[in-house]
């Protein structure tokens, strides 16, 4: 019979003759498109999305209005996110490693959720029985680690559960900010961009780190023309919008900050009514500062001391509209790191801007109460971007988390679990989950990460891709992705607090599930499920925002809820109301807890370890179409941003005898090698250090695009000091230098390893 | 697999409908129903059986260790630490991405001849297995001439695209001796010669 | 008259790709190509510097060079002042390609030219350009350069400075920069104000 020509019915569809080429016309023409709301979550700010479906793939998701965090617009990274739902890479169904295969070793068969869930729960009766339910760790990151990382845990006992997102990222600016203020940092860090008239960035990355109404908020700043000092080794895209760049000796940032206290303090330029409302300690400090003079602080930074006087007397001319923005990845030397949090908020605070307008704004994330369930027997203190935990677990009946000791701080450090699965001290961690956490990109010291997995009785990946760390799991999990999932509400803190949601926009395209049902499904096996009530995830989540009056219904046409926020200090007096949580109920800038623990009471500067000489300070930051080592695989980020270079300022480069573009090898101070990984050769650096972008130089093969582009900041981390108050590991105490002769890699089109990835 | 142990001549219109079931047995994950016509001689036969009525070489396979087949097949077709040499999609051996127009060609002329995708298919559309199993429900359904289009067009390209990648990839002595047969037998398979 | 025009804010754009990446995903630009680019670049020594972050693109040009060597007459100017493609006239023979001194044509994997075409789809609708409603920097505003109050209008009115890209070629780009960052105008430009 001829194709088509079939006697009994048509063979094509009406007006669509030949099925083997495009349609004609883009997504948009359809008739089919329908769109629904969303957080989004390839970086964490989770700006309210809307994705456009048709045929049964999202098109594209664009920003909408009335969301706080989007307000219509989108970062490179949400827009070209999507791509990863649709990568062939994926992770598709639960895999269970081959008994008897080594980790690493890829050996895998496929396994039926119950199949997988009831070997992870009997792995995990095992340990509990044989260790105790506290050799059971979880870290995690993303909207699933509620379930993961704390909720879970909690309700197992395991106090062993934390985030990358705090001792490898924000810890210091959280116990700064608790044991300043009484509160934490935000998630988005509450500075009032909208009335302030003078920014000091102080190694803060906005633009290459695309934080989208961050973004935003700066841009129209400067638009209306607020100053911008920025101060960074490095001519960061920050820099080059601003009225003055401070290229400061890498870690010598707090020195230059208590030489600015000290000018306002001598110079009596800061706010002498503010300090006498809000604080206490402001005599101590006084005393203190005086030592700190600009000449002593030009010296240690190579910053003149006529500029750090300048830039102070401008600061105060504006304040309180002159503001100091906490960053937030803010574990960079160590000893030093929660010092120089600590100093940056007092002198934000000597300007008087705490609490004012064109300051800091206070938020706290909108009320909206807990679907009902049994008390959990523990609360881990896995803290997050959102506010460093300050709970202290007592009268607990479990052994404390295995980091206790080593530092001041309660939220754990992720990186001090890593021990105790290799010496079994204090007590051995046996088993652990990693959700959404890429061990080998985040947490230094790759290699005993790796000897440490090879330890566990059990090792569980939660994630999307086949990321290295995946590929050596006992139990793989493969989780929906945010297009294709519900997942909790959205509580966010902001000057207008909102409530969002997140509907899928089409159902899972594999057997994958989403975090909230895998927390569920594996704690009714572990006997847990009493606190586990709920249904399922529409019967949570309707059942949560009935408490607001609300339901899942509304939110699906709605998408945001937005409350009033209380922002200034003058919205909680008209309350009778004290938003800063210290025990004194005042702005410690004298610390009475630090002083009574033993710790400095006030901010002190840490001097820098110095590296070995001929070699350079390995600093490292953002992409703006990149997110962490999570955006790698996906063609269309990679597209626009496909390898990272080493930043080498011109005249070392001279002196080395490195063109620009040439590919070249970094190896550090114990002999890692990475790269190949071209030099970019650059003004826009000082002398002694090198910069990379983080999250490239990918090992797994499988990433097919991913891999082996570029070189990884983390792999080069094989050392790191304990900021031995707030358990951050300042990781920018590595030192490389760059080898000539590396072969270029002659990476392929990205285009074409999308489209051919298994022939590469 | 539903037929009978018992070898028999192969009609020339029972070809595509023959070789879609060997398809679909073959690329589905495997499970307990693989394993039953495996150690039944059943699916031996078919092989045999389709190898006689084209006049394709037959394939020499054996499978000895399950669950060594269970592995490989992860490591070929799901995930795979070195990379997935075959990814079982056949949109994306002819767009090079997935969900692309031709998996969207595919949904219409599924949805056009009445097929559906199951509810505990976890699983795309276009992965081969289930393009082989929508052709042999079309076959059965008498539509032999829209069976033969999925196979002309659908899945005769993915072996073209991938069968060499199984073929070099594969460890356990079953799927790349099946895809290097599959693949010949179905570059033979003509729609002409099917009608 | 209506006459479509943008113009991008230098001083506000930090080159993020904010812009290309909604246009390719708005557009369905395949892999290998786009519609839209960023061009970043320094200028001056350790510490006096400076660095334009420049997206580029179709400029509409009043007088587009790329419109009269096209031998089937696929590429028109509309009256709004988008310069077009018919795709359906469309022979691939890439004399356009080569006529555009910006490098703002590429060919398709199917055959055809692309290029910017403002978002026309969108335009026809009211809406903005996926590129101005995306910008997390607000650097681009479009509309109707003969209507004063338009967002476009207003924006090059105010602007510090005004340059165009090329102005020599007599080109007459409706892709308009603002507020350049280096004193002297377009990095690798010759200059040329409004």
């Amino acid at each position: 019979m001829a194709l088509g020509g079939s006697a009994q019915a048509q063979l094509f569809p009406d007006g669509f003759p030949n099925p083997f080429r495009a349609p004609p016309g883009k997504w948009f023409t359809k008739d089919d498109v329908t769109t629904s709301y969303n957080y989004c979550e390839i970086c964490f700010w989770k700006c309210g999305i809307q994705a456009s479906v048709q045929g049964g793939k999202v098109r594209k998701v664009d920003g909408y209005e009335s969301n706080p965090k989007s307000r219509g617009m989108l970062c490179p990274r949400g827009q070209g996110g999507v791509a990863t739902t649709y990568d062939p890479d994926r992770l598709k169904k639960p895999l269970i490693r081959v008994e008897g295969s080594e980790r690493g070793s890829g050996q895998y068969r496929e396994a039926s959720w119950d199949e997988a869930y009831d070997y992870i729960a009997e792995k995990m009766n095992q340990i509990k029985f044989e260790h105790g339910s506290e050799s059971v760790a979880f870290f995690g990151h993303g909207t699933g680690d509620a379930w993961f990382a704390s909720y879970l845990p909690g309700a197992w006992g395991s106090p062993n559960a934390a985030k990358p997102s705090v001792s490898l990222c924000t810890g210091p600016r959280e116990t700064a900010s608790q044991y300043t203020f009484g509160r934490g940092i935000s998630g988005h860090e509450q500075i009032d961009w909208d009335e302030t008239d003078y920014i000091v960035l102080i190694g803060h990355h906005i633009g290459e780190d695309t934080h989208n109404t961050q973004l935003q908020d700066f841009a129209l700043a400067l638009k209306r023309g607020a100053k911008l000092v920025v101060v960074d080794p490095r001519f960061s895209v920050a820099a080059s919008k601003a009225n003055d760049w401070l290229p400061i000796k890498p870690a010598t940032d707090t020195a230059l900050l208590l030489a600015w206290a000290n000018v306002l303090v001598e110079e009596g330029l800061y706010d002498a009514e503010y300090v006498d409302k809000y604080t206490v300690g402001f005599e101590q400090l006084a005393a203190h500062v005086a030592q700190y003079t600009p000449e002593w602080a030009a010296e240690i930074t190579e910053i003149p001391a006529d500029t750090i006087r300048r830039i102070a007397r401008e600061m105060a001319a504006h304040a309180p509209r002159a503001v100091l923005p906490v960053n937030r990845h803010t574990v960079w030397y160590g000893p030093d790191d929660m010092h120089r949090m600590r100093s940056l908020y007092i002198v934000n605070v000597l300007l008087g801007n705490y609490g004012m307008p064109g300051g800091y704004y206070f938020c706290d994330a909108p009320v909206v109460e807990a679907y009902p369930h049994p008390a959990l027997p523990l609360s881990p203190a896995s803290g997050g971007c959102g506010g460093g935990s300050t709970d202290v677990v007592t009268d607990s009946p479990f052994r404390p988390a295995a980091d206790r000791g080593k530092f001041f701080g309660t939220a754990t450090a992720v990186q001090e679990l890593i021990e105790p699965m290799l010496t079994g001290e204090p007590y051995p961690i046996k088993g652990l989950f990693s959700y959404g956490v890429n061990l080998f990109h985040s947490i230094p010291m790759v290699e005993r990460t790796k000897q440490a997995l090879k330890e566990l009785d059990l090792y569980v990946a939660i994630d999307i891709l086949p990321m290295e760390h995946v590929m050596w799991a006992d139990v793989i999990l493969p989780e929906s992705t945010y297009l294709e999932r519900y997942d909790d509400l959205l509580l966010q803190a902001y000057k207008t607090p909102f409530i969002s949601a997140r509907f899928p926009a089409h159902p899972p395209l594999y057997d994958t599930r989403g975090a909230f049902d895998m927390a569920k499904q594996l704690g009714e096996r572990l006997g847990l499920g009493e606190y586990f009530p709920w249904e399922n995830v529409e019967e949570y989540l309707d059942r949560r925002l009935s408490s607001i009056g609300s339901s899942l219904e509304a939110l699906k046409d709605q998408g945001t809820i937005v409350r009033r926020g209380r922002p200034y200090f003058a919205d909680w007096e008209r309350l009778n109301r004290n938003p800063i949580g210290t025990p004194s109920g005042k702005i410690e800038i004298y610390s009475e807890r630090f002083a009574e623990a033993g710790l400095d009471p006030l901010p002190v500067f840490v001097p820098p370890i110095e590296g070995p000489s001929g070699m350079y300070r390995l600093l490292y930051g953002r992409s703006p179409v990149h997110t962490f080592a999570r955006t790698h695989n996906n063609p269309i980020l990679m597209e626009a941003h496909g390898e990272n270079g080493v930043w080498i300022s011109t005249s070392e480069a001279a002196g080395l005898g490195i063109r620009h573009n040439e590919y070249v090898y970094l190896e550090n101070q114990d002999g890692v090698r990475e790269g190949p990984v071209r030099a970019y050769v650059t003004e826009r650096i000082r002398n002694d250090c090198v910069y990379l972008v983080h999250g490239f130089g990918h090992k797994t093969p499988l990433m097919r695009i991913a891999n082996g582009r570029g070189a990884s900041d983390n792999y080069l981390q094989t050392r790191y000091d304990l900021d031995p108050v707030s358990g951050g590991a300042g990781l920018r105490n590595n030192w490389v230098k760059l080898v000539k002769g590396a072969p270029d890699p002659q990476h392929p089109p990205v285009a074409w390893l999308a489209r051919e990835g298994s022939r590469a | 697999m539903t037929r009978d142990a018992a070898t028999r001549p192969v009609e020339p219109a029972d070809v595509v409908e023959q070789a879609l079931q060997l398809v679909a047995a073959t690329y589905r994950s495997p499970d307990a129903a693989l394993r039953a016509d495996l150690d039944s001689g059943a699916f031996a036969t078919a092989v045999a059986e389709l190898a006689a009525a084209t006049g394709v070489a037959a394939p020499v396979f054996q499978v000895t260790d399950w669950p060594k087949l269970q592995t490989t097949y992860v490591t070929l077709f799901v995930t795979n630490a070195a990379g997935v040499p075959a990814p079982p999609y056949v949109g994306l051996a002819l767009d090079g991405e997935l969900l692309g127009p031709s998996a969207e060609a595919l949904k219409r002329f599924l949805a056009h001849h009445g097929v559906e995708t199951a509810a505990g298919w976890h699983d795309l559309a276009d992965h081969v297995a289930a393009v082989a199993e929508a052709g042999v429900l079309l076959a059965e359904a008498g539509r032999d001439d829209a069976a033969c289009v999925l196979l002309e067009r659908f899945l005769s390209p993915w072996f073209q695209r991938y069968a060499p990648e199984v073929v070099a990839a594969d460890d356990s002595g079953f799927y790349g001796p099946l895809t290097e047969f599959l693949g010949s037998l179905l570059s033979e398979v003509s729609c002409e010669t099917a009608a | 008259m209506t006459r479509l025009a943008m113009a991008i804010d230098l001083a506000s754009c930090v080159g993020c790709a904010a812009c290309s990446i909604a246009c390719k995903m708005e557009n369905e630009v395949p892999l290998g190509v786009n519609r839209l680019w960023i061009r970043n670049t320094t200028v001056g020594t350790f510490p006096n510097l400076t660095v334009e972050h420049r997206p580029e693109q179709c400029l509409h040009c009043e007088n587009p060079p790329c419109v009269p060597v096209c031998p089937t007459g696929c590429c028109f100017v509309r009256d709004d002042g988008i310069v077009d493609i018919d795709v359906k006239k469309c022979i691939g023979c890439s004399a356009c390609i080569a006529a555009c001194p910006y490098d703002a044509r590429h060919m398709l994997p199917q055959g055809y030219v692309s290029k910017c075409d403002f978002c026309k789809h969108r335009v026809d609708e009211g809406r903005m350009p996926a590129c101005v409603e995306t910008c997390p920097t607000l650097c681009r505003t479009f509309g109707d350069l003969d209507d004063p109050n338009s967002p476009v209008s207003i924006a090059i009115r105010e602007a510090r400075r005004v340059d165009v890209l090329r102005p020599g070629l007599g080109t007459e780009p409706n892709l308009y920069y603002l507020n350049t960052p280096a004193a002297f105008g377009l990095v690798g430009e010759t200059g040329g104000t409004l």
